[in-house]
């Protein structure tokens, strides 16, 4: 586990779907946001994967990170054979932001619930979005209800593309100059929201913890930008391949 | 073929500055951020 302060990283983060984020919007409830020829808007809770790197998709007031990069071995042992042979089944990565709280936005996400036709998967439940978001039909993007499968998850006119979760980028430096590469990040793609707490103190800010969980591979990246602060390379930002099987 | 370059032309226009930047993407091209708008629109 690698803990890091929060001033030595910058987090940003984003849907695993390229056009579309996800909203507070009427009556507190969660919208789809439509946000490839839109602007992010004051309710806006996460924007897109096509975003990531703009300033709305950094985490404020982050004092603490907390990244666990890891696998699921299984160890395969024979009758006469004196080594024990590791399998690696699947990767397991975890990271956790800590953050000062300012608004509910995370909660939402963790346990509130989205509006029905238009937004939730099946058009009626309410269910909150730890999951991110599926494509139903080309242009049909709706908020995931945690009962499709990550596999199953895909962009309606690429089906070997996978749309679950979120996706998050911890920047550990930036690149020297506006599109030259050099910098340094890790990214950490189709996150479940795990877990959201909050901190009440008497002698401090109120902070929140948010964990994010994966089991796809992270990739090691050079933070490139396509310019000066603005959305990371496309390499960055791509959704996560599957096989049609 | 300058009938069909002035065609191509007149769609690429249609694409809203916002989302030209799309152009960049390998998994991305004018037909289908077309389609995408189109989508909106129903």
């Amino acid at each position: 586990m690698a803990y890091y302060v929060g001033r030595d990283v910058d987090v940003y983060w984003g849907t695993e779907q390229d056009t579309h984020g996800i909203k507070e919007y009427g009556g507190n409830l969660l919208h789809i946001d439509a946000l490839a020829a839109n602007a992010f808007e004051a309710d806006t809770i996460v924007g897109s994967l096509v975003d990531i790197g703009e300033p709305e998709t950094l985490l404020k007031d982050v004092t603490g990170v907390d990244l666990s990069v890891g696998a699921q071995d299984e160890d395969i042992s024979f009758f006469g054979v004196r080594n024990v042979g590791k399998i690696e089944v699947k990767k397991d990565t975890s990271i956790t932001i800590t953050m000062k709280k300012k608004d509910r936005k995370f909660l939402q996400l963790y346990q509130g619930k989205c509006a029905g036709t238009g937004h939730a998967e099946d058009g009626t439940s309410e269910h909150s979005a730890r999951w991110g978001l599926v494509e139903l039909a080309s242009g049909t993007v709706r908020i995931q209800g945690g009962d499709i499968d990550p596999k199953s998850c895909v962009q309606a006119d690429a089906t070997t593309k996978t749309t679950y979760g979120y996706r998050i980028i911890l920047n550990f430096k930036d690149e020297s100059s506006a599109t030259a590469g050099g910098g340094a990040c890790i990214v950490l793609p189709n996150c479940t929201l795990a877990e959201v707490t909050h901190t009440t103190s008497n002698e401090a800010a109120d902070e929140e913890s948010v964990t994010f969980t994966t089991q796809v591979k992270p990739i090691i990246g050079n933070a490139k930008r396509t310019s000066a602060n603005a959305r990371f390379h496309a390499d960055l930002t791509t959704q996560t391949l599957l096989t049609e099987c | 073929m300058a009938d069909k370059k002035k065609e191509v032309k007149k769609e690429v226009s249609k694409i809203p500055e916002s989302m030209k930047h799309y152009l960049d993407r390998p998994d991305w091209n004018e037909d289908r951020i077309l389609k995408y708008l189109k989508s909106l629109e129903a």
